[in-house]
């Protein structure tokens, strides 16, 4: 994933100048107060509140891309930010109790900023619900961005066997099947060194798009590493499963790659093996699965 | 004067001898690829990018060690040295990566491999050796363990995927380690093959025999001569053709049947026995541990090749008892011959 360069300066400028007039306010009107009438425990406990709403503010500037959503989410920090550092300038300057409006700089920011922040919350979700329905067949039960692979936007090995243990509970629950599927490309070493790595990466990334395609929305497919792929099949027998996996093999010799540079054409076939889960635990299971795939791989190089 | 002694007891850890743009080019190049900065990535190398784009910048392996580490920290995947292993062989590394394109079977190809490993391989030193049905090549350290991991993962990787690739086929090799079973198995099964074994004496691989003489389909055997005196050529320029721990770790083979001790080996390389000393601990290592790695390996090997019992390897390694000999053994490996043996 690029980095985004950290473009949002707006908000920060727009941050400073109001600070800034709300401390020539505050000098204005008030009177600064000598240290030993500061309370330092306040200062410490507001400026820090400050600190972390400025330290939200960066990452979500820096993590989403721009947009409605985040603009609002990003007003609503601005004006929490603002208020509570008006909150922390009120120890260090008394005004006098006098002045009324001086009240609102510290109060009236605050339900603004929560209304622009609940719109933006509330927009937020509405768009997690859109993108999730697109992360169907890639994540299921729970999301662990640490388990997802760097290069290719699905789970990687220990993504697969923490939800194969739960999918492994609820098989043995509902006295339904459970079967896997491994998916190799064959001689994808030489892909890699005939076109380069940078080639290999966009097959492989392309490899997993289409496969998403011919799945269900039940299933679960992971990269498990290289160009090993598994698909998890929930309430899946062995006949079901084989003509899955034929399928999936189908789909990938069907597809022809053109290089980026010299637009040559790049054919694949791959090579698949099944396994339906029996009495064993997950960490068993993708081992059967990968001898399995090794076996039927060595024979298709002794025949060929 | 001081330069040849250091041109005779091999390259060291802090020696300038690898080339920028060999090796750890490609790894930068990885790293880039994925977006990693290059400033992080190069921090505390004492390199700058513009290094590695000259063909005389020469660093360390200290500091290609360093580069690793840095590479591994960044990337933050656990496929980085299968990764980077894939394109390490065989490699555009002058004449001898030629001549590896050029052999014609897999046993020319690790003998090459094995004969400028100073080029090849600058921080594993692959030694080999094979009975009747088997080829083992094990591999030590040339000048530290540090990452020894991501070393070993992207050695064997380079290994199997140029065999594999220069074969056409697919070769069942067996690799064994001397660490724990990785969490990330699932790589070494889609890089190295499922034949694997873990907690084991060294890190070695073996393949069987009847692979080892088959012609390969880019076999040139008329031209590797002229491209092997080229290699020749590369390795003069180099400081050294061997790391100083090579040498040390030779010179104690060769001479592993009869008594040995600092002093003798010091006057060998023409260094004072505290000199020996300092640069052993240079290596982070010891004359101790060093005759008890070599004499650790010859055990396995006399025991699993030439099949002798405990009785006559003892001997062999110069102990006169045996019960000297089983205390030794278990501080080597940990475990009695006897318990090793009998697997």
């Amino acid at each position: 994933m690029k980095k985004r360069a950290f473009l949002d300066t707006a908000y920060f400028y727009g941050l400073l100048v109001s600070v800034i007039s709300g401390i020539a306010i505050y000098r204005n009107w008030g009177d600064i107060k000598t240290l030993d009438h500061v309370n330092w425990l306040d200062v410490m406990a507001e400026g820090s509140m400050v600190v972390l709403a400025l330290f939200w503010l960066i990452l979500l500037l820096r993590s989403r891309p721009a947009g409605r959503v985040t603009h609002l989410l990003a007003l609503g920090l601005c004006g929490i930010i603002f208020s509570w550092s008006m909150d922390l300038l009120d120890e260090f300057i008394h005004m006098p109790s006098t002045l009324i409006w001086h009240n609102w700089l510290e109060s009236l920011p605050i339900p603004i900023a929560l209304i622009f922040l609940s719109i933006g919350i509330y927009h937020w979700h509405r768009e997690e619900i859109a993108i999730s329905a697109q992360m169907v067949k890639r994540e299921r039960y729970f999301r662990e961005h640490r388990f997802f692979d760097k290069l290719i936007p699905v789970g990687g090995a220990a993504y697969l066997k923490k939800q194969l243990k739960l999918s492994l509970n609820d098989s043995k629950k509902q006295q339904q099947p459970l079967s896997l599927i491994a998916i190799d490309l064959d001689n994808f070493n030489a892909i890699n060194r005939r076109y380069g790595v940078q080639e290999g990466d966009h097959i492989l990334q392309l490899i997993c798009q289409l496969l998403l395609l011919n799945l269900r929305d039940d299933d679960l497919i992971c990269r498990l590493a290289g160009d090993r792929f598994v698909v998890l099949l929930n309430n899946t027998n062995e006949a079901e499963a084989t003509e899955i996996a034929a399928d999936l093999q189908l789909t990938v010799a069907g597809f022809t790659y053109r290089t980026k540079q010299g637009n040559k054409r790049v054919s694949l076939t791959a090579s698949v093996a099944i396994t339906v889960a029996n009495a064993d635990n997950s960490d068993s299971l993708i081992e059967r699965l990968n001898l399995k795939l090794t076996q039927i791989k060595q024979q298709l190089k002794h025949s060929a | 004067m001081k330069s040849r002694i250091a041109k005779n007891s091999g390259y060291e850890i802090d020696t300038a001898c690898i080339a920028a743009h060999y090796q750890p080019a490609i790894l930068i190049e990885l790293a880039l690829s994925r977006d990693i900065d290059s400033r992080q990535l190069l921090r505390s190398t004492r390199m700058r990018l513009e290094d590695f784009e000259s063909a005389d910048t020469l660093i360390s392996p200290d500091q290609y060690l360093t580069l690793i580490a840095n590479s591994n920290k960044l990337l933050d995947a656990n496929d980085t040295s299968f990764l980077y292993g894939q394109r390490l062989l065989p490699g555009f590394f002058g004449a001898a990566s030629q001549a590896l394109q050029q052999v014609t079977n897999c046993r020319q190809a690790i003998e090459i491999l094995c004969e400028f490993h100073a080029i090849l391989s600058p921080l594993q030193t692959p030694r080999t050796y094979e009975d009747d049905e088997f080829y083992f090549i094990y591999w030590e350290a040339s000048c530290s363990n540090k990452e020894q991991r991501f070393t070993i993962e992207s050695s064997m990787t380079a290994v199997i995927s140029m065999v594999s690739w220069l074969s056409k086929e697919k070769i069942p090799w067996q690799c064994e380690f001397n660490y724990d079973k990785p969490d990330y198995i699932e790589q070494y099964w889609v890089n190295l093959g499922q034949d694997l074994v873990f907690n084991q004496q060294m890190n070695r691989m073996r393949l069987p025999k009847s692979w080892l003489d088959k012609t390969w389909p880019n076999a040139a055997p008329l031209s590797i001569n002229g491209t092997l005196i080229d290699s020749q050529k590369q390795l003069k320029q180099r400081p050294s053709n061997k790391s100083f721990l090579d040498n040390i770790y030779d010179y104690i083979h060769s001479n592993i049947n009869q008594p040995l001790n600092l002093d003798k080996l010091s006057l060998e390389f023409g260094l004072s026995p505290a000199s020996m000393k300092r640069k052993l601990k240079k290596h982070n290592t010891s004359f101790q541990q060093q005759i008890d790695l070599v004499r650790k390996n010859t055990a396995i090997y006399l025991y699993q090749i030439e099949h002798l019992n405990n009785q006559k390897i003892a001997e062999y390694l110069c102990f006169n008892d045996m019960n000297n000999f089983r205390r030794a053994f278990k501080r080597w490996t940990g475990t009695s011959p006897y318990i090793l043996f009998a697997q």
